[in-house]
C-alpha cells in the first residue's frame, strides 16, 4: 500500500465524515447570524430553541411518549385512558370525509387514509371512542414484533410561551402478524395537544387535550418477501467493520465500507467487491448465490482500506477494469482458458488485476469519495468522474457558497491515458462537498446527463452536449444539498428517469427549526433552513424539461438520516421499487436519540 | 466561546454552548458540535429502519418494509440490487457501518417474468454504458438506461434486468446505442439472459 495514500487519506476522510454529521443541526444554524443581519439569534432566542427542545424533544418525546408506546402494545386501556386529559376531543378520519385507498400487489395489500391539515372543528370523538380505535389498531396483531412512538415536532401553541399548551406531530409503528398469520405493519401519524410539558409530566397522566388521525398505511403480506441469505454466500462478514461490535480509537467511523458489483471475468454470474476500513476482498460470483474470495489470487491489494471504487470497461477489452481511491488496476486476460473458466481455480483462470502507473495513465487521482463512468463525448470510450476532492476547511457553510471540494472529469483518451478535463467540461461543481454522482440521460437526447448529491450547498446538474462539455441546468426551486447518495431510474417508465437523492434528516432537526422564529433571518436563509429537514426527495422528471418535487407525495421522504439509495424492481413488475438505507449513529437502544 | 460562534455564521465548525441545564441523570445529552458525536458516542438517528419502498405504479409508494424483512436497523450506509442466485428476482446487497456491514437478502417476491440484458458495444462503449433498452410488452413499455449507478460506495453491475409481470414474451425490445444505432428484436423469449451486439 502507498504510504502516501495511507496518511492523507485517512485525515482527509475523517473530515468528510464529520462534516456529515450534522447533529441538531439547527441549533447550530441558530446561533448563525447572517451577513446581512445583526444580530442573527440573540442569546435569549438560542436558549428559548434550547429549552423547546429540552422540554419537546427529551422530556416528551423521550421521557413520556415511550410510556404511551409501552402501554399501546401491551393492550393496556386503562392506561391509555390515564394518558388523555379530562375533555379530550379525538378526530378519526372517517370513510365518508377520507376515503381507503387499497392496491394490491401479489402478496402484498396496502391501504392507507389521510387528511391534508389540521381542523379542530372535526372532532368527532371522545376520549374512550378515541382510546378504543386506537386499541383495535393495536388488535389488529395477534403478536407484535415491535411498538414504537417517535415524535416529529412539538411546539408551543403560542411561540415563546412555554407553559402554555404544545402542539405536535406523532409517529406510531406496530408491527407483526395477524391472527391469520399474514405479516402486518402500521403506521399511524396524529397530530396532539398536549396540555403543558413540564419536568413533571413524566410522572403525570392526562397528556393529551386532543388527538388527530393525520394518515394511517397499513401495509400485509401472506410471507416475507425478502430473506437474509448473508451467511449462505461464502462471504465473510466477520473481517468487515461493524461499529456495533466495536470501535477502536477514539472516533466512531461513519462510513466504514462499500459494495461494488460488478462481472469482471465474463462468466456472467455477478462479482462482489468490498471495500473497508480493514480492508478489500474481492469475491468472484459462482453463481446460486455463492461466492469464493479471490483477492489476492488476482493481484489485488488485501490492505487497501480506502472506500471508493469503480467498475469499468476502460480499455474495451471486454472485461471491466478498476478504479481503487487512488489507483487504476487493469483487469488482464493471460490464460488460455479464458471464456470458460468456470471450473478453474479462483485467479487461475486468466485475470489479473495490474495495476498502473500514473505516469502511463496520466491519472493524477486524488483522495475522493466516489466516482460515476460514462463516456461523456461518445467517443466509444468510459471516462470518469471523481467526486469529492479536497480539504474541507474551518469556513465550511452549513448554507451558502462553499469553495473547498471539487471534482474531476478525466477523459478516456484510448490506450488506458487519460486527460483532466474537468475545466473544458464545466463539471468542477460548486465547491461544496460532494458524496456522489450519477450519470443519466435526463432530457432525452442520447447525451449523458449529470447529477451530484452534495452534503451542503446546493447539488450540481448538468445537462452533457455530447461533445465532453457541460451546460448547468436548473434543479426545482429548492435549496437542495443535505444529500448523502442518489440514485436514478425511469419510475413510471416515460423514458425520463427519475432521480431520487437521499437527504440527512433528523426529527430533532426538524422539532428546532419548526421552533424557529421566522423573522430572525432573511426570507432567502430562512427557507434555505427550512428545507433542509424537508428529508429525501424524489425528483420527478417533467419530461426532459425540468423536475418536480414528489418525494412527499410519493411517500418517499420520510426515510431518516438516509445514505446511498437504489432503485430495484424487487417484484419484477416493471415498475422500479426504491430501498432506502439510513440510520446515522446506534450506540444503545437505552438511551435517548439525538 | 459564545463570541466566536457568533462570528462564524453557518459555519459547521462552529462550538454551541448548553444554554440550560443538562439532564444527563435522565439520559440527556448535548453534543457542542455535531463533529463530538463521533467521539461522545451518543445516539444521532439511530436505530432507524432502512426503507423498502413498493412502486404502486400512480405516483405513489407504500413502505413494505416489515413484509420484505430487509428493513434492518443497522447504520445503512449504501445498497445494491442485483439476481446472483439465477432465478431473474433480484437480490439485495446493503452496506451498514453498523449492525451487520453486509446483509444479503434473497428475493422471495413471487415469480415473475424477467429478462436480464447485456450489451456488447462495437462503436459504443464496450459495456453498452448509455444505453437505452425498451421493452413493447402489449400495451405496457418497460424502459430502462443502461447505467451502473454508483450511488454512495455501492456500484450496480453493468446489465439491465427488465421486470416483465405476467407477460409471455416481450413484442419487441430495442437498444438505443450511445453510438445512435438501433438495435431491434421481435418476440423475445424471456426469463433468460441476453447478450446483445452492437
Amino acid at each position: 500500500m502507498d504510504p502516501t495514500h495511507t496518511t492523507t487519506a485517512r485525515p482527509r476522510r475523517l473530515v468528510a465524515i464529520a462534516s456529515a454529521v450534522v447533529a441538531l443541526l439547527a441549533l447550530m444554524l441558530a446561533f448563525g447570524r447572517t451577513q446581512r443581519r445583526e444580530p442573527g439569534l440573540t442569546e435569549d432566542q438560542a436558549k428559548y430553541l434550547q429549552d423547546v427542545e429540552h422540554l419537546g424533544g427529551f422530556v416528551f418525546g423521550d421521557l413520556c411518549l415511550p410510556k404511551f408506546a409501552e402501554a399501546l402494545a401491551a393492550d393496556n386501556h386503562d392506561d391509555l385512558m390515564a394518558f388523555v386529559s379530562t375533555g379530550f376531543t379525538g378526530a378519526w378520519l372517517l370513510d365518508q370525509d377520507h376515503p381507503e385507498t387499497k392496491h394490491t400487489r401479489g402478496h402484498i395489500t396496502a391501504t392507507k387514509r389521510h387528511r391534508h391539515g389540521i381542523d379542530t372543528k372535526q372532532a368527532n370523538c371522545d376520549q374512550a371512542e378515541f382510546i378504543e380505535w386506537l386499541l383495535e389498531q393495536r388488535r389488529h396483531f395477534t403478536s407484535l414484533d415491535s411498538t414504537a412512538a417517535k415524535l416529529k415536532r412539538m411546539q408551543p401553541t403560542t411561540p415563546g410561551k412555554l407553559e402554555g399548551t404544545w402542539d405536535g406531530t406523532l409517529l406510531l409503528r406496530m408491527s407483526g402478524r395477524t391472527a391469520g398469520g399474514r405479516i402486518r405493519e402500521t403506521r399511524i401519524e396524529l397530530a396532539c395537544r398536549l396540555d403543558r410539558i413540564s419536568e413533571e409530566s413524566p410522572g403525570l397522566k392526562g397528556w393529551f387535550q386532543r388527538l388527530s388521525v393525520m394518515r394511517i398505511d397499513i401495509v400485509e403480506s401472506d410471507a416475507r418477501l425478502m430473506e437474509e441469505m448473508t451467511g449462505e454466500t461464502g462471504i465473510d462478514v466477520d473481517r468487515l467493520q461493524d461499529n456495533w461490535l466495536g470501535v477502536t480509537g477514539p472516533q466512531t467511523p461513519a462510513l466504514t465500507g462499500g459494495v461494488y458489483l460488478a462481472d469482471y471475468d465474463g462468466d456472467r454470474h455477478v462479482d462482489c467487491l468490498l471495500t473497508d476500513i480493514k480492508g478489500l476482498a474481492l469475491y468472484r460470483g459462482l453463481g446460486k448465490g455463492r461466492f469464493e474470495e479471490v483477492t489476492a489470487a488476482v493481484g489485488l491489494p488485501a490492505e487497501f482500506n480506502d472506500l471508493p471504487a469503480a467498475w469499468g470497461d476502460f480499455d474495451n477489452d471486454g472485461d471491466p477494469d478498476l478504479v481503487l481511491g487512488r489507483r487504476f488496476f487493469r483487469n488482464d486476460r493471460n490464460d488460455r482458458n479464458d471464456g470458460d473458466d468456470k471450473t478453474d481455480q479462483p485467479g487461475q483462470a486468466g485475470r489479473r488485476f495490474t495495476p498502473m502507473a500514473s505516469i502511463d495513465t496520466g491519472l493524477d487521482l486524488e483522495d475522493s469519495v466516489g466516482f460515476a463512468v460514462a463516456d461523456v463525448d461518445l467517443d466509444g470510450r468510459l471516462d470518469l468522474y471523481a467526486v469529492g476532492i479536497g480539504q474541507r476547511t474551518s469556513g465550511q457553510k452549513w448554507i451558502g457558497a462553499n469553495d473547498s471540494n471539487r471534482n474531476q472529469l478525466w477523459h478516456n483518451d484510448g490506450n488506458l491515458h487519460f486527460s483532466d478535463v474537468t475545466d473544458s467540461s464545466g463539471t468542477v461543481g460548486r465547491g461544496t462537498s460532494t458524496f456522489a454522482a450519477v450519470f443519466f440521460d435526463a432530457n432525452g437526447d442520447g447525451n449523458p446527463d449529470l447529477m451530484t448529491a452534495c452534503e451542503f450547498g446546493r447539488n450540481d446538474f448538468w445537462l452533457g452536449q455530447g461533445d465532453g462539455t457541460f451546460v448547468e441546468a436548473e434543479l426545482p426551486e429548492i435549496y437542495g444539498g443535505f444529500s448523502m447518495g442518489l440514485t436514478v431510474g425511469d419510475i413510471d417508465n416515460d423514458g425520463f428517469a427519475d432521480p431520487y437523492l437521499a437527504n440527512m434528516y433528523s426529527k430533532a432537526g426538524e422539532r428546532v427549526v419548526a421552533n424557529l422564529p421566522a423573522d430572525i433571518y432573511d426570507p432567502d436563509v430562512d427557507r434555505k433552513l427550512r428545507d433542509f429537514v424537508a428529508g429525501s426527495d424524489l425528483y420527478k422528471n417533467t419530461g426532459g424539461t425540468g423536475f418536480k418535487r414528489i418525494g412527499r407525495t410519493a411517500g418517499v421522504s420520510d426515510v431518516g438520516w438516509a445514505y446511498g439509495p437504489a432503485y430495484i424492481d424487487l417484484d419484477n413488475d416493471g415498475l422500479l421499487d426504491l430501498y432506502a438505507p439510513c440510520g446515522f449513529q446506534s450506540v444503545t437502544r437505552k438511551r435517548p436519540d439525538g | 466561546m459564545w463570541l466566536a460562534v457568533v462570528s462564524q455564521p453557518f459555519d459547521c465548525h462552529a462550538v454551541t454552548p448548553a444554554l440550560r441545564e443538562v439532564d444527563r441523570k435522565s439520559g440527556e445529552f448535548w453534543v457542542p458540535n455535531p463533529w463530538d458525536f463521533a467521539t461522545q458516542r451518543e445516539n444521532l438517528s439511530a436505530y432507524e429502519r432502512n426503507g423498502v419502498y413498493l412502486n404502486l405504479g400512480n405516483g405513489r409508494f407504500a413502505n413494505i418494509g416489515h413484509a420484505s424483512g430487509a428493513d434492518s436497523d443497522g447504520d445503512g450506509r449504501s445498497a445494491v440490487g442485483c439476481d446472483v442466485t439465477g432465478d431473474g428476482r433480484p437480490e439485495l446487497f446493503v452496506r451498514q457501518a453498523g449492525g451487520g456491514p453486509l446483509r444479503v437478502y434473497r428475493n422471495r417476491f413471487p415469480d415473475s417474468g424477467w429478462l436480464t440484458v447485456s450489451l456488447e458495444g462495437q462503436q459504443s462503449n464496450r459495456q453498452g454504458i448509455g444505453a437505452r433498452v425498451i421493452a413493447h410488452l402489449g400495451k405496457r413499455t418497460v424502459r430502462r438506461e443502461l447505467y451502473p449507478v454508483i450511488n454512495f460506495l455501492s456500484q450496480a453491475p453493468a446489465r439491465v434486468t427488465l421486470g416483465l409481470g405476467d407477460a409471455p414474451t416481450i413484442d419487441r425490445l430495442e437498444i438505443h446505442w450511445p453510438s445512435g444505432k438501433r438495435t431491434e428484436l421481435e418476440d423475445v423469449a424471456i426469463n433468460r439472459h441476453l447478450v446483445i451486439s452492437e
